[in-house]
């Protein structure tokens, strides 16, 4: 054998293995405390100043609003409202709603809430003034001409104009109650109001203080973010005592992590791994399709798509079932028309909305004069989920009517819309179930599409309606101009629908959780559950 | 001894400038060209009012030259700017992820010295047999496999499939195990196969023989005389290859979620937040630039030989 004696190879062999040699897993905290795994962090806590999906989803814990969304529970057609912060509402004209506030309200930082909290939140300085605090407030609240303690339990909103969806406003982006004591904490006199905000801003964003069913109690960035019961919530108790969001940016990382118990929920897993998921029995997923839209932008500025038949010939040529089909099981679906049915009275179930009819599209090529040249069709690889495949999917459904399509990858959408920009991929939220907080956003007057690109310029009458659906009061009448201002779009086509992508959850399975069609999770007792018995 | 002039000094500090300035502007040209910050801290649907906002409130309205030279202009004043994606300063942030950075490379080296060196030694002692072969084949394994597929692989087997080890993620010690494997793998094999080579030559030394001649049992004899002797070509390769531990932490920290340095660079350079990537660029090549800075002194210091070459040389016109 060889020159050194067994034993000192034992030896050796030994020390080997006590190096690999590995502690063993911490024990299992009694307190049910949970962690979830995201792809990314929020960037920050504060709900005035980021709507991103990767905030909305940690924030809406933290905080509530007024009036809340039944998503749950959600009608075929319309949205369900019940009370949140708010136990009723009331509207004494058109113009004006008057909340009554619940009563026995505790804020994060044991202070009582208020009416003064809401007239704080929703004040003109802060959220919807021409300089307000939070640019992005105007977005919602521009139209708003006062918000008004009456007495401790009451405020009155009072619009310039009628606004019938003032009370699903309330429910969305922007309008979680912040509470204003630890805010006004910062007011100095003599200093401007933007500067002490933005000082408890920077002092409070990973810190806030709201009513929600938990409060934030810890960050670290690429790290996580800890949410803990808040223990006074008047909704009741939640289900865990903490919650921690933890960054995973790898999804095969998010999903060994549920299989493994490390994390009881993971979000943003693609289509392709749900064949990995099914091969564990410990856990179990949910989909929803989301409020959101992937579409095709066509540049009406650009020399060859400047003729509307041929962006309808692009729009007639793509066969939507098939895309869901090959890239969704066929789980999402396509809207009909730039609308939900939870827009209720102003929805029209017998839109046909973006249609497949390949033999239309040969004539509109026809029509157009298309000269055969190559249309760019610029995407963000990876920035939509089953992007790159729908693209060369699409490409080679134009290809059989007769159109030439090239898939340009670029990094940013500033590139997407550089010189040169034909066609390129890009998604629509609807932020509100009503066109104020959907196509206006996105395609009205005030949109970046037509003001700052220019690649859409409607007929006056589009941007008419656009502006008018704010303020009109008759509902039928406010449901006829919208499908008109729809009939204008379609026809226009400065864009055409492809599908509402579906995001899915993986979580273990003693958890009963319900997916919304916003990005908001909802970890409050009556939408998070762990069952017994696990 | 004599030490360097001051001149020279000079001008090894003007070359450490011109390097630190280099890095940071390419920095700052390559995120520029690729990418819109406020479409990313904004988001791509926001209002042109909040991504007005943010422009004014970041300087991103203004021309890219000025942009460049405010930029320049903070950075000499040891400000490294606001991160974007969360409106923290970035130098806290990055100060705050080295520490975890630095556990897992320590966690690695130790793991990679210890597994390598002891391989590479048993493989050696027992030259052509079964083991030698089995180690050298593991080596060659540990030396190709890309480690963001080992990662996948470790967490396969030892979160899923047996469930004895945390996926992703810090906080235990339990969570360090499985990126250090990863990191380490590859610096390990190397080590081993550097270990055998250098320990077959020591033990054909003649000091060697002569203590086995001299009746010195042979774990002394390779604790005293052959294990320090075989170790000095190892900790030369290990210089160079420290190198792999600081890029290979990119790929393991993002793969097994480990909040450091890498993982924050990575998130940095897709959102474009400049001020961070700057702040991890300029700091690592301030380090780089630093230590060499430093042995050059320390060798015209303990050598004269070099100062004195450098000073002839400038004196020549070189």
């Amino acid at each position: 054998m060889s020159p050194i004696s067994k034993s000192l190879t034992f030896g050796l062999l030994a020390a080997l293995a006590s190096t690999t040699a590995v502690a063993s897993a911490q024990a299992q905290s009694t307190a049910p405390e949970i962690a979830v795994a995201v792809n990314k962090l929020a960037r920050n806590l504060d709900p005035g100043r980021q709507t991103g999906n990767v905030d909305v989803r940690v924030y809406f814990s933290i905080y509530d609003t007024l009036i809340k969304r039944d998503f749950r529970n959600a009608p075929e057609v319309g949205v369900k409202l019940e009370p949140g912060l708010a136990t009723s509402w009331s509207r004494p004209d058109a113009r004006t709603l008057e909340v009554t506030l619940r009563e026995g309200v505790v804020c994060h930082d044991g202070s009582p809430f208020n009416a003064d909290d809401v007239v704080f939140t929703f004040s003109e300085e802060r959220l919807w003034g021409g300089q307000s605090f939070y640019p992005r407030g105007r977005n919602y609240f521009s139209h708003l001409e006062s918000v008004e303690k009456v007495d401790d339990r009451t405020v009155r909103f009072v619009t310039k104009a009628p606004d019938l969806i003032l009370e699903e406003r309330l429910t969305s982006y922007t309008s979680f109650i912040v509470c204003d004591e630890p805010w006004m904490a910062f007011q100095k006199d003599g200093v401007p109001f933007a500067e002490w905000m933005e000082a408890a801003f920077d002092e409070m964003k990973w810190a806030p203080v709201g009513t929600g069913p938990f409060k934030a109690t810890g960050y670290r960035k690429n790290d996580f973010i800890r949410l803990e019961a808040h223990e006074g919530y008047w909704g009741g108790k939640p289900a865990v005592s903490a919650i921690e969001f933890k960054e995973v940016p790898e999804v095969s990382a998010r999903i060994a992590g549920v299989v493994s118990g490390e994390y009881k929920m993971a979000v943003d897993i693609p289509p392709d791994q749900m064949e990995v998921v099914a091969g564990y029995d410990n856990v179990k997923s949910t989909s929803v399709s989301l409020d959101n839209t992937h579409v095709l932008v066509f540049n009406q500025t650009d020399p060859v798509l400047a003729d509307k038949n041929l962006r309808q010939a692009m729009s007639y040529a793509i066969d939507r079932d098939a895309l869901r089909k090959a890239l969704w099981n066929d789980e999402n679906y396509t809207p009909n028309g730039h609308q939900l049915a939870s827009f209720g009275a102003m929805y029209s179930a017998e839109r046909a909305g973006y249609t497949y009819d390949p033999d239309k599209a040969r004539e509109l090529v026809k029509a157009s004069g298309y000269d055969g040249s190559t249309i760019s069709f610029r995407l963000i690889d990876g920035y939509y989920l089953n992007g790159r495949d729908a693209a060369q999917i699409i490409q080679e459904m134009w290809r059989q009517v007769g159109i030439n399509a090239e898939l340009n990858f670029v990094e940013s959408f500033k590139q997407v819309r550089s010189e040169g920009a034909q066609v390129y991929a890009w998604s629509n939220t609807y932020r509100l179930p009503d066109p104020t907080g959907a196509i206006n956003v996105n395609w009205g007057p005030n949109a970046g599409i037509q003001k700052k690109y220019g690649f859409f310029t409607p007929p006056s009458e589009f941007n008419d309606i656009a502006s008018s659906l704010v303020s009109i009061e008759d509902q039928g009448e406010r449901k006829a101009k919208f499908q008109r201002m729809l009939d204008i779009f379609e026809d226009e086509m400065p864009m055409t629908m492809l599908y509402n992508p579906l995001v899915t959850f993986i979580m273990a399975n003693d958890v009963e959780w319900t997916p919304y069609s916003l990005y908001f999770m909802d970890f409050g007792p009556d939408n998070f559950k762990l069952s017994l018995g696990q | 001894m004599r030490f360097m002039t001051l001149s020279v000094v000079l001008i090894k500090l003007v070359r450490a400038f011109i390097t630190i300035w280099i890095v940071a502007s390419f920095a700052f040209v390559i995120l520029s060209l690729t990418g819109d910050p406020v479409e990313i801290l904004a988001g791509d649907d926001a209002p042109l009012e909040v991504q007005r906002y943010y422009e004014q409130k970041y300087g991103f309205d203004k021309p890219v030259w000025e942009q460049y030279l405010n930029y320049l202009g903070s950075l000499a004043r040891g400000d490294f700017g606001i991160s974007l994606s969360d409106e923290t300063p970035a130098l806290d942030l990055v100060l705050e992820a080295i520490p975890a950075t630095l556990q897992l490379g320590f966690a690695a080296l130790v793991f990679a010295l210890v597994v390598g060196g002891i391989l590479g030694t048993l493989a050696a002692l027992h030259r052509n047999s079964w083991l030698d072969r089995a180690i050298m084949s593991v080596a060659v394994f540990g030396y190709s496999i890309p480690n963001f597929f080992f990662g996948i692989v470790l967490i396969l087997v030892f979160a899923m499939v047996y469930r004895l080890l945390p996926s992703s993620g810090s906080g235990t010690w339990a969570h360090l195990v499985l990126p250090t494997v990863t990191l380490g793998t590859h610096l390990a094999a190397t080590i081993a196969r550097f270990m055998r080579s250098s320990v077959l030559e020591v033990l054909n030394q003649p000091y060697v023989r002569a203590a086995k001649a001299k009746g010195v049992p042979e774990l002394q004899r390779l604790a005293r005389h052959i294990l320090p002797n075989a170790a000095i070509p190892v900790v030369t390769i290990l210089g160079f290859r420290l190198g792999d531990i600081v890029a290979g932490s990119i790929i393991v920290e993002t793969v097994f979620a480990w909040p450091g340095m890498g993982r924050m660079l990575v998130g940095a350079v897709t959102s474009r937040d400049l001020a961070v990537v700057q702040a991890i660029l300029v700091l690592t090549a301030f380090t780089m630039v630093l230590a060499n800075l430093l042995v050059d002194f320390l060798y015209g210091f303990l050598d004269p030989r070099v100062a004195e070459a450098s000073d002839t040389r400038r004196r020549a016109g070189r």
